[in-house]
């Protein structure tokens, strides 16, 4: 197995390396670990890093500087660093080979599989998935990216849209410092998760990022600045003009604003808080509630443990119109009067709605009221009898005159009056005998179909497959129909691909099952005739679409020679004809 | 045959024609009421209605609305079958004597459907228990001509359809597809027989059991049902045809016009088409 240049470029590439006792050189590609001998060109060991489970270095007193690399089925292959430089290099190398491929071990590993696992996991959520997977694929009728494409696309599309992972509630707590001991210096290890989390949280936080670095200053001093801030120490120094404190006057005016807005919300019943109802002030004391204990560092602590909780809470249920406008207010900061105009128009519309309107909306269902009466318009029918006999074949035979009829009935009066019902009488035998011949005829005549009647007594293996055919099958046709008309290019050579896709899926499925089932189930040959016939019927429309296609193309060539010829300007003539419309010719 | 009993609402068609052939009357008649007896003897859970129609009206032959006298057994019978025989005499009579002039030339054998389904709803709401009652109706009719009663039919029969009611056919004479659609739908039996005198043992061998019997029964599979309409203009069959969106007609061609209710269509390409066809 050679590593050609052009498929995959050496990253690293480290000579004097050993490998059962000889010596060599160790490369370091996009995909792969490979060793070669010294005086040869090909890879005696070349090893993917999707087979590789982990490696391991040799402890630092041994005195052999080495490097193991095990593989999932347990096999290893281990590397001796014997630069001759010394010891220090070959640790140094070994080090700087470790590191790259643990950083290509990760990455080679989570692209392939993650596609992979959602595959497999898309075909164990969805039986029928896996039945037209396993039905469509193995046996090359339809390729897999093509069953991905265009099958499990359309699938995917039916599941709906995908819910997003909220912010955790910890997520500052989880940045845990570590202390160097030595000059008390906190260090905190920030990873781009937890800065997405602190940008959904706080998108005050996110535009004064987005201002300040990187030109006015680095990422680490933006986030040691934050660390310093309000936002995750008590005691702030107010002194420093920091960049935070206007963000910590909008997250004031939204506190207050929202607590404003539960306070005045007429259903809600917050006697048990405040035995007063309390003034719109600033004070950190009053909106924290009486109840929170006189001291105000905890009211301020407490405070600010609720706006957190509610800014995660809001993070994930604001829909991205709402983020916009708290970003327009956020971009404005400062100013009472600027601020007003930036709000969200929600709040003001809130407000005035009295507590009777809400009950009201709460209490009224569109879906329980009357009906608006739509008005429909008469039915004018100006041929009654028509309308009335309805779609029925007319038999004039026994048609008749009301004349006739009250004739008929004085002579059925005659006839009534004579008759003394005889019930004994009422069934002569030849009759009766005859009856009995002609129902027997018809029940024989009804038994006489022999074999198995369709769909209701097929065995259970075979009423299984053939289900699975079918749904296949119906689903190869279902896209083949898709695809007509067809207006645009894609959809033409979709439909070539289908019915090609037909084609195979016709001979490679459906013969041999039809076979299968006259000579092991001894079945009506007719079983799969529904499903020929749609076939057929598929294929003819194909046929008639590519005759008439290629006739018209056939003619729109044939009319532009022969314009071509009669004018002298060939080419100007040709390009009109070939770019003019197919429906007139 | 089973342990609940059956309501068997009979339809009888007493249309004139009937009397064509002397002899034709008292068999039809005789068949009839003995068809009666024999379900009520069969299982002594079994009920019984029987409504009569012709040209003019329909009546309830039995159960009787004008009083009943109680009769007392004279020949050895069970006494219910006598009650039963002497109320559709004496309702017979009566009501083939009433003559009105009227333009009707048709049984009015929907109405008598429609009047038996009511029947078979209000036993069951009478029901102590409010049981689910089985019933089936069995329409015996001698003219085949269904006249302008299609819309009435369908109705009869989607709404016995909707309450499970069987509505078993047995035509004497020539057939008749209006009927034979509407056993179909309703999952009843339908039977049409040439001669008069084979009608009570026809009645027998098809109609005696009731449907959850006949499933075990070896009967003459049911024969293909022609649903197609007629067009509206020549009265023939079609398979595909146009149907005017106001007032359903069928056409089997397009046309601009719809002659039923005077609406005009708004065709496109009407020429194109024809043209189209050519090839």
């Amino acid at each position: 197995m050679s590593m050609s240049g052009e498929r995959e470029d050496i990253l690293l590439q480290v000579n004097h390396v050993r490998y059962k006792k000889n010596n060599g050189q160790l490369y370091l590609s996009q995909t792969r670990v490979g060793w070669m001998m010294d005086e040869s060109d090909t890879f005696a060991v070349s090893v993917m890093y999707n087979d590789i489970r982990t490696q391991k270095i040799s402890p630092e007193g041994k005195p052999k500087v080495q490097l193991q690399i095990v593989l999932h089925d347990i096999s290893s292959y281990t590397f001796h660093f014997c630069n001759t430089e010394g010891r220090e290099k070959q640790v140094a190398e070994r080090n700087q080979v470790k590191e790259r491929l643990g950083q290509l071990m990760t990455q080679n590993r989570r692209q392939p599989p993650d596609e992979l696992m959602e595959k497999k996991r898309m075909l164990d959520e969805s039986e029928q998935l896996q039945q037209l997977y396993r039905a469509l694929v193995p046996t090359a009728i339809i390729s897999v990216d093509e069953f991905w494409k265009e099958i499990a696309g359309q699938y995917k599309q039916s599941l709906g849209p995908q819910l997003d992972v909220g912010v955790s509630g910890a997520f500052l707590a989880d940045v845990k410092p570590q202390t160097d001991g030595n000059n008390g210096k906190i260090q905190y290890n920030l990873t781009p998760e937890i800065m997405s989390s602190v940008f959904k949280t706080y998108p005050a936080v996110r535009k004064k990022h987005g201002e300040y670095v990187p030109h006015r200053m680095s990422e680490s001093e933006f986030w040691t600045l934050f660390f310093q801030s309000h936002y995750y120490t008590i005691h702030t120094n107010t002194r420093t003009q920091n960049v935070f404190s206007e963000c910590s006057k909008h997250d004031d005016r939204e506190w207050n604003r929202d607590v404003l807005s539960t306070q005045n919300d007429p259903l809600f019943d917050l006697d048990n808080i405040y035995e007063e109802r309390p003034l719109a002030t600033d004070s950190d004391l009053k909106i924290g509630g009486t109840k929170a204990g006189s001291n105000a560092m905890h009211a301020l602590m407490i405070k600010r443990f609720n706006q957190q909780s509610l800014n995660i809470i809001k993070a994930q249920t604001h829909s991205e119109k709402e983020k916009l406008l708290d970003e327009i207010a956020a971009k404005n900061p400062t100013g009472g009067g600027v601020v007003a105009n930036g709000q969200p128009p929600t709040t003001d519309i809130d407000q005035p709605k009295s507590k009777k309107a809400r009950i009201e909306e709460k209490l009224a269902y569109n879906d329980l009221e009357k009906s608006s009466t739509t008005e429909t318009p008469a039915l004018t029918i100006h041929q009654r009898d028509r309308y009335l006999t309805g779609p029925t074949q007319n038999t004039f035979s026994n048609s008749l005159h009301p004349d006739q009829v009250v004739r008929l009935q004085e002579q059925l009066d005659v006839s009534v009056s004579r008759w003394q019902p005889t019930l004994p009488n009422s069934q002569d035998a030849e009759s009766a005998t005859r009856a009995l011949h002609h129902f027997s005829d018809s029940c024989r005549k009804g038994r006489s179909a022999v074999g198995v009647r369709s769909g209701g007594q097929l065995p259970g293996n075979l009423h299984k497959e053939l289900g699975q055919v079918y749904s296949s099958a119906g689903e190869l046709l279902r896209h083949f129909w898709s695809c007509f008309p067809p207006r645009t290019p894609q959809l033409q050579e979709k439909l070539h691909k289908m019915h090609e896709t037909l084609c195979r899926y016709h001979n490679v499925t459906i013969r041999p099952f039809q076979e299968m089932a006259i000579n092991d189930y001894n079945c009506n040959s007719s079983i799969l005739d529904h499903l020929t016939e749609m076939f057929h019927i598929a294929n003819t429309k194909f046929e008639n679409w590519k005759a008439r296609n290629s006739r018209h193309y056939n003619r729109a060539i044939i009319l532009g020679i022969v314009v071509a010829l009669a004018h002298d300007d060939c080419s100007g003539m040709w390009a009109k004809v070939t770019t003019g419309s197919w429906r007139n010719f | 045959m089973g342990s609940e009993g059956c309501l068997l609402v009979m339809v009888i068609d007493i249309h004139p024609q009937l009397a064509e052939a002397d002899q034709h009357a008292h068999t039809y008649l005789d068949a009839c009421i003995s068809f009666a007896n024999i379900h009520l003897a069969s299982n002594v859970r079994n009920t019984l209605a029987v409504i009569a129609a012709n040209h003019q009206e329909t009546r309830f032959l039995y159960p009787s609305t004008t009083e009943e006298q109680d009769k007392r057994q004279k020949d050895g019978r069970l006494e219910l079958l006598g009650l039963v025989d002497d109320s559709i005499e004496r309702e017979l009579r009566s009501m083939v004597v009433d003559k009105h002039h009227g333009e009707q030339t048709e049984s009015l054998i929907s109405g008598a459907i429609g009047r038996g389904l009511l029947y078979i709803k209000r036993q069951e709401t009478e029901d102590i228990l409010s049981k689910r009652v089985h019933a089936r109706i069995l329409v015996v009719k001698i003219s085949s001509d269904t006249g302008g009663q299609y819309l009435n039919y369908i109705n009869n029969y989607l709404s016995a359809q909707k309450i499970g009611t069987a509505i078993d056919v047995c035509l004497v004479g020539s057939d008749c597809g209006l009927l034979q659609q509407g056993a179909d739908i309703t999952g009843g039996c339908y039977h049409c027989i040439h001669e008069i005198t084979e009608l009570l043992q026809t009645l027998i061998m098809m109609y005696q059991a009731d449907v959850a019997t006949r499933k075990k029964l070896n009967t003459p599979a049911p024969e293909a049902v022609d649903y197609r309409a007629a067009c509206f203009c020549h009265r023939s069959l079609v398979d595909m045809g146009n149907v005017c969106s106001n007032c359903l007609s069928v056409y089997c061609k397009a046309v601009p016009l719809c002659t039923t209710c005077n609406v005009i269509f708004q065709t496109d390409r009407p020429l194109m088409k024809i043209g189209k066809k050519k090839k």
